[in-house]
């Protein structure tokens, strides 16, 4: 009785949260690419904080000078955050390469921490707008004439862009592309409802007198969603433009990749912690009431109950096959595979109907927003096509994991707080 | 009307489809089970008037007629214990209580064909080992391997071997007194030709305890 109705519960908030996204999808189809006009160019400081990027950060520099935007109202700030490796010395080649075209600052922080250097950074910067940069992250050349215009509007606080990864081999990197091309979608569609709560360093514009104000502070493990949650909290709005594309490296190995992710998702525990009186709140309707409290953490709860079942019927058949295994020690390979199937608990899993009906439809609603996210981008599907079932099943459970290790990590510690 | 009212409509009529795909999944395995514990229970009534006529007139042939009639009858019920096997109470929301009813009624007709057949046996004094497997389905890995051995060894003995597997949080008496009289107190425990094993066993111990209660069978050799 108990199962059913968790099963059932578990069903419920799963398609729910996807039927709301899929509505407010599509109530904002015709405004994806609007374009908005300004006949006025604001000063822009873009502020690129660095440490240790040797690889990637000349490449992301020379595309902040490709960029079609005038000169003479830019200016980048780089900020050397202890780098030990040949960073400081690519930058003031860089510096060099584009002297008397190109503003160009050089500072060094060495205290690690991206808040600090943002800071330092914003110390120097002269521009109405602040950009941020990751120094593994480049942009395409027409990304801040796209971004700057919506300043016209003052109530807008920042304005971010659509994020891909930067083109990387592998599976790892093919899924991930799957992932951002929906994540990205999404940010704007909560973008739309006043509910976008991350300004990531893929050039994020903000307004420089409302960052003043608030400053980047380094209490959270996610410096970005901190800022975002200030901004709106300062009453300004977070917009985003779908056509200003930002290329990002992204983890190639499975350690990075739980690196990367065990630090955002406790940044997201952190930050929901920290500005627990947003939640239910009345000032912000759709990110108080929805995006934060379920649309994130139960539909993260969804998950991780959703996967760890799985597992810990996988979990269960592998022991029981090792038991078998022993006591069926001389049984010939035909007699142990008839019997495996017969009793391989996976397969009872999906033999219960209600398991099998919510697993289905979960499946079946979060397939259909994927597909809606790529048709309403106008993406081929098609060339994914194979990587879907791996999406769903592989990389979704190692999401799912990831999820549950950092929620373990931020109890640890606050435990150990009490 | 906004997205938060649409959304929980939308989410309102999947649940109630889940539900309805539900309901008439546990409808269609209950039909089933009931109509094969049905027609179980006729099958054993023809044992019963057969066993009554013959008994009267002590023919030869009577022996063969009833041991094809106990085979075919035994099937059954093998076919409805996998079908209750895989029915696991806690994934049923609707029909818990006829599906412990017909696990009731299955049950005792396992009793009935065991008490049956043991009567057969000296009738027609036929070599067949028969085991009672008291099992759990509640937390006992080791019921479902001794179960998998069980079955194993009955492909092999086909009909010499005949199992009859009882669920000890079944309700029902027979299974209380059965219990009793083997002093059976833990799952999973045997009771082979009238011996008790309260333990689980390997695949080659439990055959050779089969193989003695039936010498010279060709499977032993």
């Amino acid at each position: 009785m108990f199962y059913p109705l968790f099963m059932f519960s578990v069903l419920f908030v799963g398609v729910y949260t996807v039927a709301w996204f899929l509505l407010a999808a599509l109530s904002g189809m015709s405004k994806l690419h609007e374009k908005i006009v300004w006949n006025r160019q604001p000063t822009i400081s873009i502020l690129v904080p660095a440490r240790n990027e040797e690889k990637h950060v000349t490449k992301s520099l020379e595309s902040l000078a490709g960029l079609d935007y005038p000169k003479d109202k830019l200016e980048l700030i780089v900020i050397d955050n202890g780098s030990t490796d040949k960073t400081p010395a690519l930058a003031k080649q860089f510096k060099k390469k584009f002297l008397g075209r190109l503003k160009v600052k050089i500072f060094t922080v060495p205290a690690p921490g991206k808040g600090n250097a943002l800071n330092e950074g914003m110390k120097h910067a002269t521009g109405e707008l602040i950009g941020v940069l990751d120094a593994d992250t480049f942009v395409m050349s027409d990304c801040l004439s796209k971004m700057a215009p919506y300043f016209k509007d003052a109530s807008v606080g920042a304005v971010t862009n659509y994020v891909k990864p930067a083109e990387a081999k592998g599976i790892l990197a093919s899924l991930q592309n799957i992932e951002y091309t929906f994540g990205s979608f999404s940010k704007k569609i909560m973008s739309m409802l006043d509910s976008l709560y991350i300004i990531p360093g893929t050039l994020s514009l903000i307004r420089r007198s409302v960052i003043k104000k608030i400053g980047f502070s380094s209490d959270t493990l996610t410096e970005d969603m901190d800022a975002a949650l200030c901004i709106l909290k300062s009453g300004h709005r977070i917009e985003n433009n779908m056509d200003a594309v930002a290329y990002t490296a992204v983890p190639t190995d499975f350690a990075g990749l739980l690196k990367q992710r065990v630090r955002w998702y406790r940044g997201f525990i952190e930050n929901v912690a920290k500005h627990s009186d947003m939640l239910f709140n009345k000032k912000y309707p759709h990110l108080g009431n929805f995006v934060l409290p379920f649309s994130s953490f139960l539909a993260i709860f969804v998950g991780i109950s959703l996967t760890f079942v799985l597992l810990a019927n996988l979990l269960d058949t592998a022991i029981l096959s090792i038991r078998r295994f022993f006591y069926v020690p001389f049984g010939g390979t035909l007699d142990l595979l008839a019997i495996s199937l017969r009793t391989f608990s996976l397969v009872k899993l999906f033999v219960s109907p209600y398991s099998t009906i919510t697993y289905a439809l979960i499946l079946a609603s979060s397939l259909l927003a994927v597909v809606v996210a790529f048709r309403l981008q106008r993406i081929r599907l098609r060339s994914n096509l194979l990587m879907l079932p791996l999406y769903f099943f592989v990389y979704y459970t190692m999401i799912m994991i990831f999820w549950a290790v950092s929620i373990a990590a931020e109890l640890a510690k606050f435990r150990k707080r009490w | 009307m906004n997205i938060y009212v649409k959304a929980f409509l939308i989410t309102v009529l999947v649940f109630i489809f889940g539900l309805f795909v539900g309901l008439n999944i546990e409808r269609f395995m209950l039909s089933n089970l009931e109509s094969r514990s049905s027609s179980i229970e006729s099958s054993i009534r023809d044992i019963e008037l057969e066993l009554l006529y013959f008994q009267g007139l002590g023919e030869k042939d009577s022996c063969t007629f009833l041991k094809e009639v106990v085979r075919k009858t035994n099937n059954m019920l093998d076919v409805m214990a996998d079908q209750l096997g895989s029915y696991n109470e806690k994934d049923i929301l609707f029909t818990s209580g006829q599906i412990a009813d017909v696990k009731a009624t299955y049950t005792s007709l396992l009793i009935k064909d065991w008490i049956l057949q043991d009567r057969i046996k000296k009738e027609c004094n036929s070599t067949v080992v028969s085991v009672l497997f008291f099992y759990s389905t509640k937390d006992c890995d080791d019921c479902v391997v001794q179960g998998d051995v069980l079955t194993l060894l009955k492909d092999t003995f086909k009909d010499k071997l005949m199992v009859f597997p009882l669920d000890v949080d079944v309700d029902s008496n027979m299974v209380d007194i059965l219990m009793s009289k083997y002093g059976v107190k833990s799952e999973p425990s045997l009771v082979i030709n009238g011996q008790l094993y309260s333990s689980i066993m390997q695949k080659d111990r439990l055959k050779s305890i089969i193989c003695s209660g039936l010498p010279g069978a060709p499977e032993c050799a």
